[in-house]
């Protein structure tokens, strides 16, 4: 119940966020010069043509009134209309939000089997040659930008060796599972080295603990009280540092879908950016911005079970 | 066909013998059925034929609907639905049969009043009724007889008929509401629409009714949007497509030595330039713009935007489309550009060109043309907005330069010339009332060489303004994997897939 009550209290916080987002993309876009109606209709359109179609989406109107009209549509639950596909936005967002949380969930899957073992492998001997192969591995890593990383993963790992397809999404869940690797590891690999020092050095900062040297001095194996004291009472950092780069990763889906030609909602937010299909710019924010919200949400929830101490309200 | 090429329009014509197949080295037989996977640049947008502007829709569209007339392979007009026009003695009344047997992929066999329906469509629209303000009435004397009458004579109907906005569809859309038919076209092509997930990709297959026996060989065919160039390719190299549009040019050498695959490259049907806008200051001196149309190295921009395979243009019409004037040689004249700047007085304001960003080939170009002036005293600031902005600016005459693209979608010359009397020269803001004059007297002309005369004057009419520059024009290419068999671009730099097939083991 008190969970229950936590995430309403915490969806409410978000809505100002949420305006507020859409309310920013809403200046941003129309600041942009480029005009909707006149790339649907191509250069060879009348200006008669251009206007009419203009009124015919709303475009003539002030733009207050123009963002009156999107948040009032939302109340009643309605993305709008695309103006590029000429369909409902609700429809098309909804079949492309699970190209999108399959990369999240499949890249955090991915970042914790990375993260988690290279942490634990670097504190259990501080100072030692794996310690400072994992430290500069992952510093190195940290400069890695993903669209530089993405295209030599599927240059290689993809064209090459031919052992995962290069791009798209694939058909079915095992199809997805292997299209959807090189893509979600890209992802996973910027955010790995974040996981990885703080893990690491939380690990650190408890090994030194009373009740670590207890447990120690009480005769527990080494991983023993590496398992169950050191690494659980770290996760809790950990994960909130999981949570944040997990909203990183919602930009970086933008990037990474258009290098795996991957249907998703960034690919979406691309494409309406290019033919300034505002209902479709905004409404994919804020898509996203709530998904932000949600994972911080989930991350909050975890932290909460993994730890009695916090408590959730 | 504008968004992509930020312009006005792809399409075009295409030199005898430059439409073959691009590669058929491997081994195995075409098989009957398979399918077939093409990488596009993006998703169809619009399944709408009477409304659709960007090239991928219109590619999509042309494997669904066939019109009266059809631009085949060899860059000619044949007659398709239709048997053939018997035209009357004053060139204004047309009267087509329709070829028997002909049926929509719901089973209906095809009349008079679905061709009737269709073309009325397209005259009354918004995006293409301006090929048709010469049709003066359409009658269907019988179901398998259309007469058209014309205001004037012209020579360009069957090619305006060819036009893939003008492919046959069922009248009143068969029943159905525009916005259905608009997800979902019927025609009486090779293919029809099996699924179209929006954003990613199109499945056709093969459409049962279809009257040319034997054909389409394939049973199914993906027309896939991966918007990435280099996404494109790794899917071709890595065999998750077949075939992938417009490779990026400085990768086709090695793609071509890659073994498996082969590109092809067809005619060189689209024009890019740089307009100058003659209202605007240095540009509204004709004796600057001609300095820099002879300042610019075009044979560098083919070599290092194009890989070598281009050509310098002459002229705003491709030399695919009919009555071009074609190619230059291409090199510049700095002695006589600078001498020209001196007699203007040498301008010392900066000069912005506009540069739509994201496409290497304009990127190149600019920089380039950019050296070129500046090499004749002409400061240039290049300015980098993304397409939609940069297409608002130019369209609105809201700029001084910009790089540029034009495509002609008919075999005709009609279309570009009405588009540049229309648009006061492609929006440089020139005077297009002689060029108009010559262009009413040309499409009316029924002498042949009387017609090429006419169209020649007119193009250097238009080439003396030296405000649209043209450049180059580009090849349309396709990378094609060596399992495909048949694979072929029309001179409007459409492919037709009813005769393409995949061979066994791919």
């Amino acid at each position: 119940m008190t969970a229950l009550r936590f995430v309403a209290r915490r969806l409410l916080i978000g809505l100002p966020v949420v305006i507020g987002v859409t309310l920013l993309v809403f200046v941003l876009i129309h600041l942009v010069p480029g005009n909707p109606a006149r790339n649907a209709l191509g250069t060879r359109a009348t200006p008669q043509a251009v206007a009419a179609l203009e009124h015919r989406w709303g475009l003539d109107k002030s733009l207050p009134e123009q963002y009156g009209r999107f948040v009032g549509r939302l109340a009643t639950g309605d993305l709008g209309t695309s103006t590029s596909y000429n369909e409902a936005i609700g429809p098309l967002v909804a079949r492309r939000l699970p190209v999108t949380l399959w990369l999240i969930v499949y890249a955090t899957i991915l970042a914790c089997l990375i993260g988690v073992p290279l942490a634990l492998l670097a504190a259990t001997r501080p100072g030692g040659w794996v310690d400072g192969a994992v430290r500069f591995v992952s510093v190195a890593a940290l400069g890695l930008p993903s669209f530089w990383l993405g295209i030599l993963l599927a240059e290689w790992l993809g064209v090459r060796s031919g052992l995962f397809p290069a791009s798209g999404f694939g058909e079915g869940f095992a199809g997805h599972l292997s299209s959807m690797f090189l893509p979600s590891l890209t992802v996973a690999l910027g955010v790995a080295p974040l996981l990885i020092r703080a893990l690491r050095a939380e690990m650190l900062t408890v090994a030194t603990s009373d009740y670590v040297v207890t447990a120690r001095s009480k005769g527990l194996s080494r991983w023993g009280v590496m398992r169950r004291h050191i690494l659980r009472n770290a996760l809790v950092p950990g994960l909130s540092v999981l949570a944040v780069s997990v909203s990183f990763f919602v930009g970086a889906t933008i990037v990474v879908e258009k290098i795996f030609a991957l249907p998703g909602l960034g690919d979406l937010m691309l494409q309406g950016i290019s033919s300034r299909d505002f209902q479709v710019v905004q409404s994919v924010t804020l898509v996203l911005a709530l998904l932000v919200i949600v994972v911080n949400i989930i991350a909050d929830l975890a932290t909460g079970w993994l730890d009695p101490r916090i408590e959730v309200r | 066909m504008i968004r992509t090429a930020l312009a006005l329009l792809v399409a075009g014509a295409l030199v005898a013998g430059c439409g073959g197949e691009s590669s058929s080295k491997s081994s195995g037989p075409v098989q009957k059925g398979g399918t077939l996977r093409l990488a596009t640049l993006h998703d169809v947008t619009d399944f709408n034929p009477f409304t659709m502007t960007d090239n991928d829709s219109i590619r999509a569209v042309s494997q669904i609907t066939e019109g009266l007339y059809k631009t085949d392979a060899r860059g000619k007009v044949v007659p398709w639905l239709a048997t053939g026009d018997q035209t009357s003695a004053d060139g204004l009344t047309h009267t087509m049969k329709l070829r028997p047997g002909v049926k929509f992929s719901t089973g209906k066999p095809v009349t008079s009043s679905d061709v009737k329906w269709t073309l009325q469509k397209v005259q009354g629209g918004e995006t293409w009724s301006f090929l048709m303000t010469n049709i003066k009435s359409i009658g269907t004397p019988k179901p398998d007889t259309v007469v058209i009458k014309l205001k004037q004579p012209s020579a360009a109907l069957h090619a305006v008929l060819a036009l893939f906005a003008n492919g046959i569809v069922p009248a009143n859309y068969g029943g159905e509401k525009e916005s259905a038919f608009a997800q979902k076209p019927i025609g009486t092509g090779p293919f029809q629409v099996a699924r179209w997930d929006k954003g990613s990709k199109v499945v056709l297959e093969r459409n049962p009714t279809y009257w040319r026996k034997g054909f389409p060989k394939l049973d199914k065919v993906e027309l896939i949007g991966v918007p990435d160039d280099s996404g494109r390719i790794s899917q071709l190299r890595g065999k998750q497509v077949d075939v992938a549009v417009s490779p990026p040019w400085p990768q086709v050498k090695s793609l071509q030595s890659a073994g498996g695959l082969g590109v092809g490259i067809y005619a060189p049907s689209q024009i890019r330039a740089l307009a100058l806008n003659t209202k605007k200051a240095p540009f509204d001196d004709a004796k600057v713009r001609e300095a820099v149309s002879l300042a610019l190295d075009r044979n560098a921009m083919i070599d290092a935007a194009l890989a070598g395979n281009g050509k310098p243009a002459g002229s705003f019409l491709a030399p695919s489309v009919p009555y071009s004037s074609g190619e230059q040689d291409g090199a510049a004249d700095v002695a006589q550009a600078k001498s020209l700047m001196q007699q203007a007085g040498n301008p010392t304001a900066t000069v912005e060109v506009i540069l739509p960003s994201g496409e290497q080939v304009f990127n190149t170009v600019a920089q380039i043309a950019q050296q070129n002036l500046q090499a004749i005293g002409l400061k240039v600031k290049l300015v980098s907005l993304d397409q939609a902005a940069a297409l608002e600016k130019y369209q609105e005459g809201d700029y001084t330069a910009t790089v540029t693209g034009i495509t002609s979608d008919i075999l005709d010359p009609s279309e570009l010339v009405s588009y540049y009397v229309a648009s006061e020269g492609f929006t440089t803001g020139v005077d297009t009332k002689p060029v108009a004059k010559l262009a009413s007297q040309a499409e009316q002309e029924a002498d042949e060489s009387r017609r090429a005369q006419l169209y020649a004057e007119l193009q250097q009419k238009v080439a003396d303004e030296h405000a649209f520059v043209p450049l180059m024009a580009v090849p349309y290419s396709y990378g094609v994997s060596d399992t495909v068999k048949g694979f072929a671009v029309n001179g409007t730099g459409i492919f037709d897939l009813s005769n393409v097939g995949v061979a066994k083991g791919s």
